[in-house]
């Protein structure tokens, strides 16, 4: 199983997503990766993140995004 | 086809869409750009089955998303909207070209038209770079009075369907934000405005929207200041992107002259012509 870090960088992989707490504000993720990482989410984790959860602040940083595979059952 | 009330409506409506499998997209919401379409009364939705469309209306026509969980139900549902809206309507597919290919398709069967492709071009930073010049006391920020000028400058240069063009409006605030800068034409020019540059920055990254250079001033070094500027402005910036009209060789062979490389992600833009 991928960690939550590994997705990330497979998306983005010139941003270090560890030095920040706000991947959105620091330019890190946009609107297109964020769709992009929620698919990348499902696929990883075997999850269907539903439509009222694909909001940036659930994205926002790893905690957030751990905070949101929590809520489908996944400890990542 | 109904207004959308609020951002929450969006999300609530993509939630129904989503339930029934993956997610298959082109709609990137962005939650301040979605509040300010909700309030000036130019979004609106139709849901075909568990496809959810939304719209945006844009001068005399429409931008067309679709929250889809299977290629399948959207052609279907694609042909059924698409049979009741008498406006010229217009989707972009975004993605690799391989996932593109089979989207455009499904489109294409229903009666749109390639009309335009545009790739991403990215330029990526290893760290700060030196500011290349000292400031060019030319290349300044615009200023209000300039909006209906550079929104009708972007109009008469650019193809309204693929460009994205920001109205008078967004130009407005583009220029209070301090996103717009200018070189300014002589006095004795037909126009106000020599050339132009629209970026957004945010946080590491910042796209370039527009740079645009009035004809009767080419080749006076208007863009290469411009950019110039722009690049010094950026010295926190790591991710430069840009969308460029795939045959525009000329603008392709530039952007890689300033460290620009095609990033594989391209968008097709399809167009339904009203009947």
């Amino acid at each position: 199983m991928k960690t939550v870090l590994e997705v990330l960088k497979g998306i983005r992989p010139e941003f270090d997503f560890t030095t920040s707490e706000d991947f959105i504000a620091d330019g890190m993720l946009d609107s297109f990766d964020v769709v992009t990482l929620i698919n990348e989410l499902d696929q990883s984790y075997g999850i269907s993140i539903a439509g009222t959860d694909i909001l940036p602040e659930n994205v926002r940083n790893i905690a957030a995004i751990k905070q949101l595979l929590h809520k489908y059952g996944i400890a990542p | 086809m109904k207004p959308l009330p609020s951002v929450a409506a969006v999300y609530e409506q993509m939630d129904q869409a989503r339930r029934a499998g993956p997610l298959m997209t082109n709609f990137y919401p962005v939650p301040d750009k979605l509040q300010r379409s909700v309030e000036r009364g130019q979004l609106f939705s139709i849901t075909v089955g568990n496809v959810l469309f939304v719209l945006r209306r844009d001068r005399d026509f429409l931008h067309l998303s679709f929250v889809a969980s299977s290629a399948a139900e959207l052609a279907t549902a694609v042909r059924e909207v698409v049979a009741s809206i008498s406006d010229t309507i217009t989707v972009d597919v975004l993605g690799p070209r391989d996932r593109v290919a089979g989207i455009t398709e499904l489109f294409a069967s229903a009666g749109f038209r390639g009309h335009c492709e545009l790739h991403r071009m990215t330029k990526v930073t290893k760290q700060a770079e030196p500011a290349p010049a000292p400031p060019d006391p030319e290349v300044v920020l615009a200023s209000r009075g300039d909006a209906a000028a550079l929104a009708g400058m972007l109009e008469t240069a650019l193809d309204r369907y693929t460009e994205q063009i920001p109205d008078e409006d967004e130009m407005a605030r583009a220029i209070a934000d301090r996103k717009v800068t200018v070189v300014r034409a002589p006095r004795e020019s037909a126009s106000q405005i020599a050339g132009m540059l629209f970026s957004e920055v945010t946080g590491q990254s910042s796209l370039l929207r527009h740079w645009v250079v009035d004809p009767a001033h080419r080749d006076q070094r208007v863009g290469a200041r411009l950019i110039r500027r722009y690049f010094a402005d950026c010295k926190d910036v790591r991710r430069f992107l840009l969308w460029v009209i795939s045959d525009n060789h000329n603008a392709i062979d530039r952007y890689r002259h300033y460290g620009y490389q095609q990033d594989g992600l391209i968008d097709q833009v399809l167009i339904r012509r009203a009947p």
